[in-house]
This record gives structure tokens, C-alpha cells and sequence, in this order.
């Protein structure tokens, strides 16, 4: 990425972007909320939703200045695709409650406009 | 030779980074929030330069183009694919459907803006 732009606009712009980093944590908290009553059903809506938000964060993060969120979220949209694909079967709760463990934290730390480096990548199996 | 652009783009803050982008550089931009809009929009006949994002709730960026391709579109603008996931996930699709020009998100700003120019400079397909 080039230097981050000097401009008051770009600024505003950033800023409203971890703004709406907040917005998705909350909403990453409101299915694990739902998760944590009943952790072993994934609900399509809740898994299509947290994909979305992994997906979309990571096409812009690194634009403004937080690449390891960007990768993390990578890994998050590439791996539960993949994921669903190859198994063709029910996504266990728990797996799934980890990885939105990890995405709330996550967009709480980019929230924040920190990028969150000290969260590992994750490794998603399916 | 239209030289408006329309971005077809379901982030709004990507969609608000672009317009900072091309406005600033005093070119014409619209924004359609999904495919369905963006078909109809590119219907109207008036763009140059069409910005499309893949995925995109509803009709995503392939069948946009798929759609004008079968209904033989003309004036078919050029278009320049927007995507998060890897080109090589893409590369058949793209081939299968004439589309030449690629931007992988994360974009830098700076880089999207002038290949936007570079792609404006080209002749519209025939």
C-alpha cells in the first residue's frame, strides 16, 4: 500500500470505517450470544452472516492500514467456505463459535483502528 | 466515447473510498449498491467504464456480465472485475466471459485510480 494518504477527507473516511468495524463486532456478539445457548447447531442464517462480515472486512482493511486483519479474515472467508464445501455436512458449533470468537476480537481490535497483530491466523480444516 | 464510470458494489465504504478517488480526480461516478441496480443502470447505455464487484447479494458481478453478454448489450461497457478472493478462483469465469481487467481487494487507492485511467483509454469491445 502506498503511504496512507494526507488528506482530511481520507481521514473521515477511515474513521467512519472503524466505526462500521464496530457495528460488525456487535454483531459477531450477537450470534455468539445465540451460540452460546445452543453451541451445537450452527444456524444458516448466523453462518452465511459471519462469512459475509469476514469476507467483506477483509477486502479493506488493509486499505486502511491493517493488512493482518485483512489476512486473518482471509483466512476466516477462505477456510469456512472451503470448509462447508469439502464436508458437505453440518459445521460443528464449537468450530464455528471459535472462529467467531476470533472475528469479534478481531473487529473489536480494528474498531479501535489497531490492526490486530497479536491474533494468530487461523488454520481452518475441513 | 462515455467516459462515466459506474461501480456496482455492496461495501459502502468501499463504494465511498472509490467515489473520494474519482471525483478528486474529476471523473464521472455512480454508484449502484447491487447487481440487480447495476444491470439496469448499465442498460441505460450511459457508461464508459463499468467498476463491478463479484460478490454481491443477489445477481453477483458474473451474472451482470453474463446477462448482458447473452441479451448482446451494446454500448457493452468496459469493465474492470472487483474481487477479494484470488484471480485464479476467477480465471475461468473471466475467460469464459471476454473480461480482461482484474482489481484484487484490498486495492490501494492510488493503484485503483489509475488503472481506472488505463482502462478508461482503451477502445469500448465491440
Amino acid at each position: 500500500m502506498s503511504p496512507a494518504e494526507k488528506d482530511p477527507e481520507f481521514e473521515q473516511l477511515r474513521q467512519e470505517y472503524h466505526a462500521a468495524l464496530g457495528k460488525r463486532a456487535q454483531e459477531t456478539q450477537a450470534v455468539l450470544g445465540s451460540l452460546s445457548t445452543n453451541p451445537v447447531e450452527v444456524d444458516g442464517a448466523d453462518w452465511t452472516r459471519i462469512l459475509y462480515i469476514a469476507h467483506k472486512t477483509a477486502g479493506l482493511a488493509a486499505t486502511y492500514d491493517m493488512p493482518h486483519l485483512t489476512d486473518l479474515c482471509a483466512a476466516l472467508d477462505d477456510g469456512m467456505l472451503g470448509f462447508k464445501e469439502k464436508q458437505n455436512a453440518q459445521v460443528p458449533g464449537t468450530s464455528f463459535q471459535a472462529w467467531c470468537r476470533l472475528l469479534h476480537e478481531a473487529l473489536v481490535y480494528g474498531s479501535q483502528g489497531k490492526d490486530p497483530v497479536h491474533l494468530e491466523i487461523p488454520e481452518l480444516r475441513g | 466515447m462515455s467516459q462515466r464510470i459506474l461501480l456496482a458494489e455492496d461495501e459502502e465504504h468501499i463504494a465511498k473510498l472509490v467515489q473520494f478517488k474519482l471525483t478528486k480526480a474529476g471523473l464521472d461516478f455512480t454508484w449502484a449498491k447491487n447487481g440487480l441496480e447495476a444491470y439496469e443502470q448499465i442498460r441505460t447505455g450511459q457508461f464508459g467504464l463499468v467498476i463491478l464487484d463479484i460478490m454481491m447479494p443477489g445477481l453477483d458481478g458474473w451474472a451482470v456480465v453474463a446477462k448482458l453478454a447473452e441479451e448482446e448489450f451494446k454500448p457493452f461497457p468496459r469493465i474492470l472485475m472487483l474481487s477479494a478472493r484470488g484471480f485464479q478462483h476467477d480465471l475461468g469465469m473471466a475467460a469464459k466471459l471476454g473480461i480482461r481487467h482484474y482489481l484484487k481487494k484490498p486495492f490501494d487507492p492510488n493503484e485503483m485510480l489509475e488503472t481506472v485511467k488505463k482502462v478508461l483509454q482503451e477502445p469500448m469491445p465491440t
